[in-house]
């Protein structure tokens, strides 16, 4: 009996011990000791990125040294799968990088901390345009700080299409007028090792399907968050390179696997991308050459371009944050202090704050000035005429969808443009959440 | 525990009548709880680490679970979607695959090794660690980028490749080669089994070598008609371990094809699929489906190999 009642107070004493341990971990993360408070930062992006962030991060600390900041990054997609086991189990970062595509998802589980409180106070968004600041607002919550707007871009090498003696096209370009230069640049680079494509084929880039559709008139979503666009408006678009594959012109999905994670464009093995503009910075970083040049879309069947301007990315804070008024500082900071946006530039979209961007040295000739003239350019000549397409709950999982699972089976010609169809609106049924 | 068992009702004390329905003897429940009390700490973990996310993934299976949005129940749709799903179709196929012409490469590898290292020849130790090396490092991170440099376009593989007139390019964006490099990947790691089958061989009597060469067998029959079946429970064991293994085939894939299971789902393993649709896209119950199906069919599997055993695995002894 004794021995049993011995081991029972050991084992009830190593259990207690051990729950005291746990339970000193979990508020370990707050880190309340001697007042100092350590913050969870995370962000999806390139080296490029995270070189900027970390830098602009050690200047906030400096004026703030009761304030740490833990950070992380990843690659876009891992970095929802991250986010969503963060979700799971309550412990979302204390200030993350937040997408349009997941917004709706994050705000409707509750799972965003609702900022207005901070409005005015830790947080000024004065300098940011309204209609911008509204992107990251539902139901009158604030709940993501826009960092900046882009738009697409056709990325494109001088040098290389130089070397190739191939001109880049006008500004004024159509589709078809595209087609021609991409077989036209393959076809000289055919004999180069190694070989040079024009471009990977546009058709399993989900948003530049998004792009063709708004020229189409077609706004992809409903506000109820169905899709708008018909199975025979998909099988048209991704039938429109069909030309350009048979011909093998388009950057061949075998190379592109065993580039990743790099693309055909940023490895120098292609001279043209259709992206969002703010990756000239990463671009110019993998490639190690600072001369990329940017050109907007091709012209829609009405020989206008139909573009619009999307709030790159946003800044939100876990509803879970111990620490709200901290968190909330730095995306002020983030946001609007001049020595901080000298250092982050452009690299996550053209600044949303007017204070910022005006106070933004931009040296000439620099990714950053090419970045801000480019927005500037495409608004002044008529471009930019529609507000980015809705982004219903869902949309981020319809993308992964479309782009790492059928646009990867298409290329491989493992399913033709009517499986792909079916296959999207079978799996739309189960990942978009309509009302 | 069945130690426990034994000690807890082993009588001390004179041996205590049996009282089928009286309250047990103070003594023995005493006994009972100390082994319960030492058992606690292993049978916590195991009910809060396995049994209970056991449950809950049962549960989450007959749901549309979704990490950010939670879920309703749903009934057997995960598991009827399962079959319409083009995707799971692939994932078993590859899998399938990978355990069907894998596991036999790598056992027969591994033997081949064994045998040769049962020689008693100098040496031998330094042998053994070096074959047995790949496995402490191959399940790692890091063999499987290098696997994926050697395998690359321009890669020692592909250059290797050219010396002999075979310019396929890399393997890693072929879809017919993928598949039997990542086998390669496993088969190279056959340390564990081979360590095994030495240990066994060493338990094989040399008499009965001895008397095979006195009646003149050759070296293949005395491999056929001594070592396999003295060898068929070691060889019984490793055929199970290693087929529930593969099944399970995740990291190396994982990182070879950057979690796609690309190029054109040739190395999309169950679990890497288990996992994008999980924690790719959310969909954690349909997840847990696949997941509760992989164990039942594993659990088949094996017990087709217990049940078949009796037809070709010999204990000695058993005198049959």
């Amino acid at each position: 009996m004794s021995l049993g009642r011995t081991a029972l107070s050991g084992l009830a004493l190593a259990l207690a011990g051990s729950l005291a341990l746990t339970a000193c971990g979990s508020d370990g993360g707050g880190g309340d000791d001697g007042g100092q408070v350590t913050l969870r930062f995370t962000w999806w992006g390139a080296d490029e990125r995270s070189q900027r962030y970390e830098e602009a991060i050690a200047l906030f600390e400096e004026a703030n040294p009761d304030i740490e900041v833990q950070t992380g990054f990843a690659e876009f997609q891992d970095y929802w799968t991250q986010r969503s086991t963060d979700a799971t189990s309550g412990e979302l970062p204390d200030v993350l990088q937040m997408d349009l595509s997941r917004l709706l998802e994050y705000t409707n589980a509750g799972l965003l901390y609702d900022m207005t409180e901070f409005e005015g106070n830790q947080l000024d968004t004065s300098q940011i345009d309204e209609e911008l600041l509204a992107s990251g607002q539902v139901d009158e919550q604030l709940l993501g700080i826009p960092t900046g707007t882009n738009t697409w871009a056709l990325h494109y090498n001088p040098d290389l299409l130089a070397e190739l003696g191939v001109e880049p096209p006008e500004w004024d370009y159509t589709w078809e007028d595209y087609h021609a230069f991409v077989a036209e640049v393959s076809e000289a680079g055919a004999d180069l090792d190694p070989r040079v494509h024009g471009a990977t084929d546009y058709t399993v880039t989900w948003w530049v399907f998004l792009q063709w559709l708004v020229q189409q008139g077609t706004e992809p979503f409903a506000e109820n968050g169905e899709m708008n666009f018909t199975e025979d408006d998909l099988r048209t678009f991704l039938s429109s390179t069909d030309a350009l594959r048979d011909a093998g012109h388009t950057f061949p999905i075998e190379r592109l696997d065993q580039l990743t994670p790099l693309g055909g464009f940023n490895s120098g093995e292609a001279a043209v991308e259709f992206h969002w503009d703010n990756f000239i910075h990463s671009y110019a970083n993998d490639l190690g050459n600072e001369n990329i040049q940017l050109m907007p879309m091709p012209s829609g069947p009405d020989g206008e371009k139909h573009m619009f301007y999307k709030p790159s990315m946003q800044l939100s804070m876990g509803a879970n944050t111990a620490h709200p008024e901290e968190a909330a500082a730095l995306i002020d900071f983030l946001i609007n202090d001049p020595e901080a946006g000298q250092i982050i530039g452009t690299d996550l979209g053209v600044p949303a704050s007017q204070g910022r961007l005006d106070a933004l040295d931009v040296e000439d000739g620099s990714l950053e000035q090419r970045a801000i003239e480019y927005e500037q350019r495409v608004a002044d000549e008529g471009y930019v005429t529609e507000t980015v397409p809705r982004h219903p709950e869902g949309f981020g999982a319809l993308e992964t969808e479309y782009v790492e699972v059928l646009g990867n089976e298409f290329s491989y010609g493992q399913i033709d443009a009517d499986d792909f169809v079916d296959r999207l609106f079978t799996e739309a049924e189960n990942l978009l959440v309509t009302e | 525990m069945a130690l426990t068992r034994e000690a807890a009702s082993t009588p001390r004390v004179g041996g205590p009548s049996r009282r089928p329905h009286g309250k047990r003897p103070p003594r023995r429940t005493a006994d009972a709880r100390a082994g319960y009390a030492f058992l606690a700490p292993w049978l916590l973990g195991f009910i809060a680490l396995t049994a209970g996310p056991m449950v809950a993934s049962a549960y989450l299976s007959f749901t549309d679970y979704h990490p950010v949005r939670g879920g309703d129940w749903i009934g057997w749709d995960n598991y009827q979607r399962l079959f319409d799903d083009p995707r799971f179709l692939d994932s078993v196929e590859v899998t399938l695959l990978y355990a069907v012409v894998g596991t036999p490469i790598k056992l027969a590898a591994a033997l081949g090794v064994a045998m040769l290292l049962n020689n008693r020849r100098g040496g031998q130790g330094t042998y053994r660690s070096a074959f047995y090396a790949p496995s402490l490092i191959g399940a790692s991170v890091s063999i499987a980028i290098v696997w994926r440099a050697m395998f690359n376009d321009d890669g020692i593989v592909d250059e290797a490749g050219q010396l002999f007139g075979m310019s396929e390019g890399g393997w890693i964006g072929n879809p017919d080669l993928s598949l039997p490099m990542m086998i390669l990947l496993a088969v190279w790691q056959f340390g564990a089994p081979m360590v095994i089958f030495l240990a066994g061989l060493k338990q094989i009597p040399n008499e009965l070598y001895e008397a095979a060469d006195v009646d003149g067998a050759g070296a293949w029959r005395k491999f056929t008609k001594i070592t396999l079946p003295m060898l068929s429970p070691v060889l019984f064991f490793n055929l199970v371990l290693e087929t529930i293994h593969s099944f399970q085939v995740f990291a190396s894939a994982f990182i070879i094809s950057g979690g796609r299971g690309g190029p054109a789902n040739s190395t999309l393993f169950y679990t890497l699929y288990l996992y994008q649709r999980g924690f790719g896209q959310g969909q954690l119950g349909y997840a847990a489906a696949m997941a509760w199906l992989l164990v039942i069919v594993v659990g088949i599997i094996t017990l087709i190999f217990f049940r078949t055993s009796r037809y070709w695995v010999f204990y000695s002894g058993e005198g049959r």
